[in-house]
């Protein structure tokens, strides 16, 4: 069947994903992957070919293989097992990359290799589970790693779109098809957008062209998305603006420039419905500077101004400087202000990336964390626990 | 850090009107009680770092006009109206707000900027033409200026001063607030 995929007169050239899973009930989500957009085909592992992994756009690879005849055999040879997905992984990306003692040129791929796992959590060892599949992919040189349980059949097949849609090009003096593929929008805050963009170090020169782009789309998974970077979620848009997040909604359902500047803060770009909502940091700063802020660029004061243009009452956050904290997962929690917490510096978390808290009256109950407490603020804790 | 570029910067064209620089003094040597429940230690703390680092701004402070002039009043006027107005129940004391009012005052008649991070203060002047700007204003100009300062030096002490409970003016999560 997969031999008529590509240049079939009348079927759309859409973007495929190759499944590989001894489990064959995953025909049936290979079947729901194609009511999202793509094509989708579900292979036992020793039936993966060549012809089919050069077509996929990304492969979705399941963690633990038990029904592999095929494999048994070799169970005895360490070099020649291949244990599970994650090594299924490596011979597949050696392969797509044409490497290899035989190989005329080395390839760069731009095929996506996400894992399945139902047991993410052996796999990362002890982490904070926020962690997890960041930490987990970034080891294993995989772009993404999703818990069977949780993983949805439309993420996958935005995940598809997205590799898709890579850009061919990369010059970051001319970042054009990147910033189509961020979805930057044209505006007053393009250029604050593009320069935050540029702080959180994307690999848009070398790295990217000698992987085809594959390390774009791993950034942009693994270093953007789960944390507040030029992206924020709900709660840290609403916050910026003195509220709590449902006030975003009333807000949008409004017709005048406030809900406007919002529909055009939000990120609409290709893994848009990833994650949850996401907001351009620059649009909503933006946003608060042209229509707010009056020379005052405090939340508290940009509240009372919304409710003024709004016209009635909007859920209000009511901190002078929210911050927001993280639990013992690195989950992020209600803000606090500024005044009644410490600054952390875990692993994993980007340096460009809003900074995480912890609660001054959490800290005894959080040990493991107490221990990422910045040195500028362990002083100062210290200095409370004395009154 | 984010003072020495400061100083280096800015200084030479700084000036503090009278009023200011005496809430400076008296913050300095405000006696905190113990336990100190409104944190008010690093308050002062910062008022006698200031105090000692600013010596020469402070001795040299734009006197208070005598006689005062109606635009002065009327800015205190101004001022106390909006204290009023937020908080019925408390009394405006008499000297309340001088310093915000001389300062914007001092500037309009030298044609310079004020630095403030209270936003009655913003406003009031904004209204009457003049430019503000907050500390993290600032730190935004020096790390223009000064390219020995990166903006995560900067960002670790901003944070830092808002956690002593001073007001930076603005909120600041990480370098990317900065640009």
């Amino acid at each position: 069947m997969w031999f008529f995929r590509k240049g079939n007169p009348g079927v759309a050239d859409l973007p495929f994903v190759l499944i590989i899973d001894d489990d064959p009930a995953q025909e049936s989500f290979a079947l729901e992957l194609s009511l999202h957009g793509v094509e989708a085909e579900h292979v036992f592992p020793g039936a993966v070919t060549a012809a089919l992994l050069d077509d996929a756009d990304i492969v979705v690879i399941d963690e633990y293989i038990d029904e592999w005849p095929e494999r048994e055999h070799l169970a005895a040879s360490p070099s020649l097992y291949v244990r599970d997905g994650i090594a299924l992984a490596a011979v597949l990306r050696a392969h797509l990359e044409n490497r290899g003692v035989n190989s005329e040129h080395v390839n760069a791929s731009r095929t996506a290799l996400i894992l399945r796992t139902g047991k993410l959590e052996e796999l990362a060892l002890g982490l904070p589970r926020y962690l997890w599949p960041v930490v987990v992919s970034g080891r294993t040189d995989l772009e993404w790693v999703v818990e069977k349980q949780e993983v949805t059949a439309a993420q996958i097949a935005a995940m598809a779109h997205a590799t898709r849609a890579l850009p061919r090009v990369w010059d970051p003096a001319r970042p054009q098809p990147q910033t189509e593929w961020l979805g930057v929008p044209d505006g007053p805050w393009r250029d604050l957008a593009l320069s935050q963009v540029e702080d959180c170090r994307p690999p848009w020169s070398t790295l990217a062209l000698t992987s085809a782009g594959r390390v774009w789309l791993a950034w942009f998974l693994q270093r953007i998305l789960p944390f507040p970077t030029f992206l924020i979620d709900d709660a840290r848009a609403a916050a910026q603006l003195g509220l709590r997040p449902p006030a975003l909604d009333v807000l949008l359902a409004g017709d005048g420039e406030i809900a406007q500047a919002l529909r055009t803060a939000a990120y609409k770009g290709e893994l848009a419905n990833l994650k949850g909502r996401r907001w351009w940091r620059a649009g909503i700063s933006t946003l608060a500077e042209m229509f707010l802020d009056d020379g005052r660029p405090k939340p508290m004061d940009r509240a009372a101004k919304l409710e003024a243009l709004h016209g009635s009452k909007l859920e209000r956050l009511d901190l002078g400087y929210p911050v927001f904290v993280i639990d013992s997962n690195y989950e992020t929690r209600e803000p606090v202000d500024v005044t009644a917490a410490v600054r952390l510096q875990p692993d994993e978390w980007p340096s460009y990336a809003d900074s995480p808290w912890l609660a001054l009256d959490r800290i005894e109950d959080e040990p493991d964390l107490a221990k990422l407490i910045v040195i500028d603020d362990r002083g100062t804790v210290a200095a409370d626990d004395e009154f | 850090m984010i003072a020495d570029a400061y100083d280096e910067h800015y200084l030479t064209s700084a000036s503090v009107v009278e009023a200011v620089a005496l809430e400076i003094r008296r913050l300095a040597s405000e006696q905190i009680p113990g336990g100190d429940p409104n944190r008010h230690r690093e308050r002062a703390s910062a008022a006698q770092s200031a105090v000692g680092r600013y010596r020469a701004l402070l001795d040299a402070a734009i006197p208070r006009p005598d006689p005062v002039p109606a635009a002065l009043c009327r800015l205190q006027v101004t001022f106390a109206a909006s204290a009023k107005k937020k908080r019925p129940e408390k009394p405006v004391h008499a000297e309340a707000h001088r310093g915000e009012s001389e300062s914007i005052h001092a500037a309009i008649a030298t044609s310079k900027g004020f630095v403030t991070c209270d936003s009655d203060a913003h406003a009031v002047a904004t209204r009457r033409g003049v430019k503000t700007t907050t500390f993290v204003g600032i730190s935004r100009g020096v790390l223009k200026r000064d390219p020995a300062l990166t903006e995560r030096q900067v960002l670790k002490e901003l944070q830092r001063t808002a956690r002593h409970n001073i007001d930076i003016g603005e909120v600041v999560n990480s370098v990317l607030d900065l640009r």
